[in-house]
């Protein structure tokens, strides 16, 4: 397998103040990374620094050359005063590849209604991007995401504030998208349950513990790890093929007892 | 002439007097404010559609005032050396017109730059950026007062009589702004909708971000001194704010804003001479109304939803 970008000593943080240090990261092609931790860990921090929207603190990322990128924002991110169709949202996707001072081509709109087939939003095409309903408009991202057929398709925490059917929905398409291309996928959420049945490896982070590790999601999903991150009591549970962790509680609690 | 009094609503419009002369006869003497009227309407309406979509309304009022001050400093050494008021007004290009730019502009890239709002906000920062600049004119107009009135011809425009020069000037820039425009459309777009998804996609947000804004600055810059500085903010803000309660294509946002802003140009113009009202507040108002029909298309939309 091809390094595709890997981290070397990174620091990463804003304004000059690391939050996380010595961060040893390598990605290689076909992974499908969950990065996971709780609320104001870092995790989005990482990914913004790997991607280049934020400066790099210390140490160095290497990338390899002509590697491209997908980022599927959070939902939120888009206003909704922008009077723009969903088409013309995921067309965007290909702005970078086609380069400054050239038109948009009837080849770039069928490739971006080719990837909203793909996700099954091509019947929205016309609508307005701001009409759509929360899982619409993240298909929507989600097809961008993926237009310019990028090496590597980022997400961010791509079913927050979703019902259990649209979450549900989203994580299955993005399985089905990674296992047909092979595409490298990088995907932050807070949540342990979701990323542990769908993402092969792990970054976990905790940047106010100092906390970052990765490795196969099989071998870091233990009760160990998960305790020493959380400070929790966690137990994973398997059933019907797929992992369940269930927190019992806190453990500082406990020792305090 | 014979012709278009025989057209009825020409001739009702066009032949009307106003101390003995018609709207017709005037054209020739007007001609040049008209024509540097549409042309700041057509730049500014099309510029307003990115003032509101980024929300950087103040950013363009912030931009005037600090325009009007390099303007106004520009006087004030010029007096400070001992030259006169009307020599400096025309050396325009060279003198208060240049450093009305450069102020515009430095402001422009200053503003551009994203700060942490942890101590003072960005609308602080901006309402700053406008009253200093503000009070420092004032204070510049009132030491200069002497030389007040040809200040105030610059920084507050003259609507009905544009120099051929001035004409020149604003065509030329609006011209240039506009095929910046027009060759990176799709950056500007990107940029200002999702700028960290253009960035991590490899495009040069920062770089396309003070681009939008200097275009942005230069057109307030040069557009003030043609038409003054409550027009150009009101075709900013007006015509792009009706056009984009009307549509859901961002291409007709750019048209509708255009016409409405040209529309509110003319009928302005010709309101002011009709009426003999002050042509700036006359445009302005007129502008006003192209809020109409957005704002009963919205009430008609509660309505329908309960």
């Amino acid at each position: 397998m091809s390094v595709l970008l890997a981290a070397h000593d990174l620091s990463i943080g804003y304004g000059g103040r690391a939050l996380l240090s010595g961060i040893e990261l390598s990605i290689e092609q076909g992974d499908w990374w969950g990065v996971v931790g709780p609320n104001g860990a870092g995790k989005t921090t990482l990914i913004k620094t790997l991607l280049g929207i934020i400066p790099v603190l210390a140490g160095r990322i290497e990338r390899r050359t002509g590697l491209s990128f997908g980022y599927v924002p959070q939902r939120g991110v888009i206003d909704d005063i922008f009077p723009l169709p969903a088409l013309d949202v995921v067309v965007m996707g290909r702005y970078p590849r086609i380069g400054p001072c050239r038109r948009v081509t009837r080849a770039d709109r069928e490739l971006a209604l080719h990837y909203m087939g793909r996700v099954g939003i091509a019947h929205l095409a016309r609508k307005p991007f701001r009409s759509l309903s929360g899982g619409q408009k993240q298909r929507t991202l989600i097809a961008r995401g993926l237009v310019p057929e990028p090496d590597v398709l980022v997400l961010d925490e791509p079913t927050d504030g979703m019902d259990l059917a649209g979450e549900t929905g989203i994580m299955e398409l993005i399985s089905d998208l990674q296992r047909g291309s092979g595409r490298t996928l990088l995907m932050i959420s807070h949540s342990l349950n979701l990323v542990a049945n769908h993402a092969k490896q792990l970054m976990l982070i905790h940047g106010a513990e100092g906390v970052f590790r990765t490795g196969m999601t099989d071998e870091l999903l233990n009760s160990k790890t998960l305790e020493e991150m959380y400070h929790l009591s966690v137990a994973v549970h398997s059933f019907a093929g797929r992992r369940f962790l269930f927190a019992h509680g806190s453990t500082d609690t406990k020792e305090k007892a | 002439m014979d012709f278009l009094r025989s057209v009825p609503l020409l001739s009702t419009l066009l032949l009307v007097e106003r101390d003995g002369m018609t709207f017709l006869d005037a054209l020739p003497i007007l001609r040049n404010g008209i024509l540097a009227g549409v042309v700041v309407a057509v730049v500014s309406a099309f510029l307003g559609v990115y003032v509101i979509l980024k929300r950087i309304v103040f950013v363009s009022a912030a931009i005037s005032q600090i325009s009007s001050l390099g303007v106004a400093c520009a006087f004030l050494v010029a007096v400070f050396f001992g030259h006169r008021a009307s020599e400096v007004k025309s050396q325009f290009l060279s003198g208060p017109g240049l450093t009305s730019v450069v102020f515009a502009c430095v402001a422009a890239i200053i503003l551009a730059r994203q700060v942490s709002e942890k101590r003072i906000t960005r609308e602080s920062i901006l309402g700053i950026g406008y009253l200093l600049p503000a009070g420092l004119t004032l204070l510049i107009l009132d030491v200069l007062s002497a030389e007040a009135h040809a200040i105030e011809d610059i920084l507050f425009g003259n609507s009905v009589f544009v120099s051929v020069e001035q004409l020149r000037v604003q065509v030329v820039t609006a011209g240039a702004v506009l095929l910046i425009h027009l060759l990176f459309y799709k950056e500007f777009i990107f940029t200002s909708l999702d700028p960290e998804t253009a960035t991590a996609c490899g495009m040069r947000t920062q770089l396309f971000n003070r681009i939008l804004l200097l275009t942005i600055a230069f057109t307030i810059s040069v557009s003030i001194m043609s038409i003054g500085a409550l027009p150009v903010f009101a075709f900013m803000v007006i015509p792009a704010s009706a056009a984009l309660t009307l549509t859901e294509r961002l291409r007709n946002a750019f048209l509708l804003s255009v016409v409405f802003g040209v529309s509110a140009a003319l009928v302005g113009f010709y309101l002011s001479f009709v009426f003999a009202l002050p042509t700036g507040p006359a445009m302005l108002t007129t502008a006003g109304f192209f809020l109409i029909p957005g704002g009963l298309r919205t009430l008609v939309q509660r309505w329908r939803r309960g």
